[in-house]
Parts: C-alpha cells; sequence; structure tokens
C-alpha cells in the first residue's frame, strides 16, 4: 500500500493548492507557471516509467506522457514568449512541484509491478486535480484570451490521459 | 512585274473582303453557329504561328515530374474549369456555347502543340477567343504546371479529380477531437487527416480496414477508401477521442 500513501500526499497538494490562490486573485503570470510545472513534474514521472516500469503498456503510457505534455509545454512556452508573460513562482506552483518530487522519489524505491501500480494510480489523482485545476482555477483565471483557449484546447488530452490512466489501473489491479 | 503582283494582291484581299462580308452577311456574327472547317483549319493555324519560335521551343522545368500536374489542379479548378470544365473536356456550362467553342484539351490540336507553346497560350491569351492572358496572375512556375496538367487531360481519372471533395473532405486533429467527427465522402475521395495538436494523434479504423502511424503535430495523413461502409475510428493514443468515416 506504500504506493497509495505517495499518491496521496501529492493529490492532495494539487488538489488544495489552487484554493491557496484564488481564481480572481490569480495571474496570467502564475498560470503560466502553473502550466509549465504541472506538465514538467508529469514528464518527470512519464520519464521514469517509460525506463523503470514492468509492463509494455505502463512504458508505453510513461512515454506517450513525456511527449504529451512536452507538446503542450513547449506550446505553452511559445505562446508565454509571445505574450511577453514571464512565468511568475507561487504557491500552487512551488507545492505541485513538491508533490511531483515526493512521487518520483516514492516511485524510484519501488520496481516490479508495485511501481506499475503507483505510477498508475498517481498518474490517475494526477489527471483528475490537473482537470479540475484547469476547470477551477486556471480557465476562469486566465486574463488573456490566447492563454485562455490554450487551456481549453488541452483540456480533452488531459481527460483522456485520465481515462487512459484508468484504463491501465483496472489491468493491473 | 511589280505593278502585277500589287494588282493580284488587292484582287486576292478584294476578293476576301467580299468573301468576309458575304459570309458574315450569311451567317452574322452569332456565336451559336458551328466554325466551318477552313475557318477552324486558318484559325489553329495562326494561332501556331503567333508563337513566336521561340517561346514554342521552351522546355518545362518540370519535364522529369510525372506528378508536377498534381500541383496545379487547384488553379485549374479555380481559374480553368469553369470554362474548360474540371476534366479540361470542355464540356463545362458555357463552354460549348462560346465562339469559337472551348476546346477539348485532350484533342490532338491542342495536345499537339509543344509545352512552350501552351505556356505561351496560357500566358498570353488567344486574340478572338475567350482565352485570356494568365500573365499577371500566374508566374512562370505555376503556369508551366497548368501546362503539365493539361498533358495529363487525355488521362485523368475521377480519382486524379478527387482533390476537388478532397480539399473538402479534411478532418483536423485539434483539442484531441477529430473535426469533424463524422464526415461522409464519395467512394475515390481522399481523405486528410491534419494534427493540430502540439502532441502525436493517429487514424485507427475499427476493424484495421485503415490505421495510420502517429502523426507529429502539423503532421498529416491521407487516406482514399476503396470500399464503401461505415467505419469507426480511434486515436488509439488517446481514449475518447473517436471519429465516423461514411464513404458512399
Amino acid at each position: 500500500m506504500k504506493h497509495v500513501a505517495t499518491a496521496v500526499p501529492l493529490a492532495l497538494a494539487v488538489l488544495m493548492a489552487p484554493a491557496a490562490v484564488s481564481a480572481q486573485a490569480i495571474t496570467d503570470a502564475q498560470i503560466a507557471a502553473i502550466v509549465v510545472t504541472a506538465n514538467q513534474v508529469d514528464i518527470d514521472a512519464g520519464k521514469l516509467a517509460s525506463s523503470k516500469g514492468s509492463s509494455e503498456a505502463v512504458k508505453a503510457f510513461g512515454k506517450q506522457m513525456v511527449t504529451d505534455h512536452t507538446g503542450v509545454n513547449k506550446q505553452a512556452g511559445d505562446l508565454v514568449a509571445k505574450l511577453g508573460v514571464k512565468p511568475e513562482d507561487n504557491p500552487t506552483a512551488q507545492s505541485i512541484k513538491a508533490g511531483g518530487a515526493d512521487n518520483v522519489r516514492a516511485l524510484s524505491a519501488l520496481s516490479g509491478a508495485a511501481f506499475d501500480k503507483a505510477y498508475v494510480d498517481h498518474e490517475v489523482a494526477y489527471h483528475q486535480q490537473v482537470l479540475d485545476a484547469i476547470d477551477k482555477t486556471l480557465v476562469p483565471g486566465a486574463q488573456n484570451a490566447e492563454l485562455k483557449a490554450l487551456l481549453v484546447k488541452v483540456r480533452p488530452a488531459f481527460a483522456a490521459h485520465l481515462q487512459h490512466a484508468q484504463d491501465l489501473q483496472k489491468t493491473i489491479k | 512585274m511589280g505593278n502585277r503582283i500589287v494588282r493580284a494582291v488587292l484582287v486576292a484581299a478584294a476578293a476576301l473582303a467580299a468573301a468576309g462580308v458575304v459570309l458574315v452577311r450569311r451567317g452574322g456574327l452569332a456565336a451559336d453557329r458551328p466554325p466551318g472547317a477552313v475557318e477552324t483549319f486558318v484559325a489553329r493555324r495562326l494561332v501556331r504561328l503567333s508563337i513566336p519560335a521561340g517561346q514554342a521551343a521552351a522546355r518545362s522545368p518540370f519535364q522529369a515530374d510525372p506528378e508536377a500536374w498534381r500541383g496545379a489542379a487547384d488553379t485549374f479548378r479555380g481559374s480553368c474549369a469553369g470554362c474548360h470544365a474540371a476534366d479540361g473536356r470542355g464540356g463545362s456550362a458555357v463552354g460549348p456555347h462560346m465562339y469559337p467553342p472551348v476546346p477539348d484539351l485532350a484533342d490532338a490540336a491542342v495536345q499537339g502543340l509543344s509545352d512552350g507553346a501552351l505556356f505561351a497560350v496560357i500566358r498570353h491569351g488567344v486574340r478572338w477567343t475567350g482565352m485570356p492572358a494568365f500573365r499577371s496572375t500566374l508566374g512562370d512556375d505555376d503556369t508551366w504546371r497548368l501546362v503539365a496538367f493539361v498533358r495529363r487531360v487525355p488521362r485523368l481519372t475521377a480519382a486524379d479529380l478527387a482533390p476537388a471533395a478532397a480539399a473538402g473532405a479534411k478532418v483536423v486533429m485539434d483539442g484531441t477531437r477529430f473535426a469533424p467527427p463524422d464526415l461522409t465522402v464519395a467512394l475515390g475521395d481522399t481523405v486528410t487527416w491534419l494534427n493540430a495538436d502540439p502532441f502525436p494523434h493517429n487514424v485507427a479504423a475499427a476493424g484495421g480496414t485503415f490505421r495510420s502511424g502517429d502523426l507529429e503535430p502539423d503532421g498529416r495523413w491521407q487516406f482514399r477508401p476503396t470500399e464503401r461502409g461505415v467505419f469507426a475510428y480511434v486515436c488509439t493514443l488517446h481514449p475518447g477521442m473517436k471519429g465516423v468515416l461514411r464513404v458512399q
């Protein structure tokens, strides 16, 4: 049950964190930092899974997370540069980053089926929380129309990732 | 001696003018009479003669490229098909009713012209016909591609002309969705999937009828169905990203 112990704190961190910055107060610069950080932690976890994963399905999923989130981050980075927005660190981004680091640390200690299960459980929790943050904090808070449009555009990919992770979860129970 | 020639020329000119007047009086200048054989012959000779030898001998830069005509398909559809018809055979709404009637581009009279002559006709137009000059709207390369298209006309198939439909038969993968999610095409149409997302997608039919590889951002994949039916497909990378292709 170690994996649950690692998944829950991050899930809580991501769940609680957006509340720390209210929708009204959040700036585009802060949203940019949150988007980049949220993608980065899943890239880091995906890299680990693509090499340490036990089943081919988990490895492939990890690899896809690296590809998809890298793509989203590149587009976000391009937009932020175009808008002249400088990502601004904030408590939400920091807690996502800390949660991601905890997850990678916990996963590093696992191997085999235990690793797969912990990784996939975390992916389910992570994507649920990111979707929640997009809906409740990031999209409502985004000032710039293009930034808002980008968040709306990538949301279905996160939903697909969640479903994919949930499908995987069923196969490795 | 000189006087006699001048007189002969004058007589011939007067006879021609008289013949012209008689012809015009009898038939008028109406466009709804088919041109006579003599007129057609003379007119075609004149078109040939009017093209300077240097232009007629010009070589197409696309001679070695058998697919060059494809690059002119859109131009032909947009600028030429109105008179020449989409297949270049002249059967458009106005083509047969013009004077002279719009020629069938597959006809020997057209195909017998050199590439350079066709280029000159497209570039400069032909006086006393409906053929306009495209000099100001088409560059050298596009004009040469049109020449290649004219050369292709005798062998054009319905599938070759399919891009007309294919231009609309496009599915954009955007926001992890297929747009439109439900597309109907005719058998022989080419369908293009274009990935507008910042990460890869693919196209995989449920029964395995068709399957693309993973398409990178901005990547595209084309498929021309060979059977009718309703094909459900997905992106295997993103569960829930579904589309339907109906081939009629």
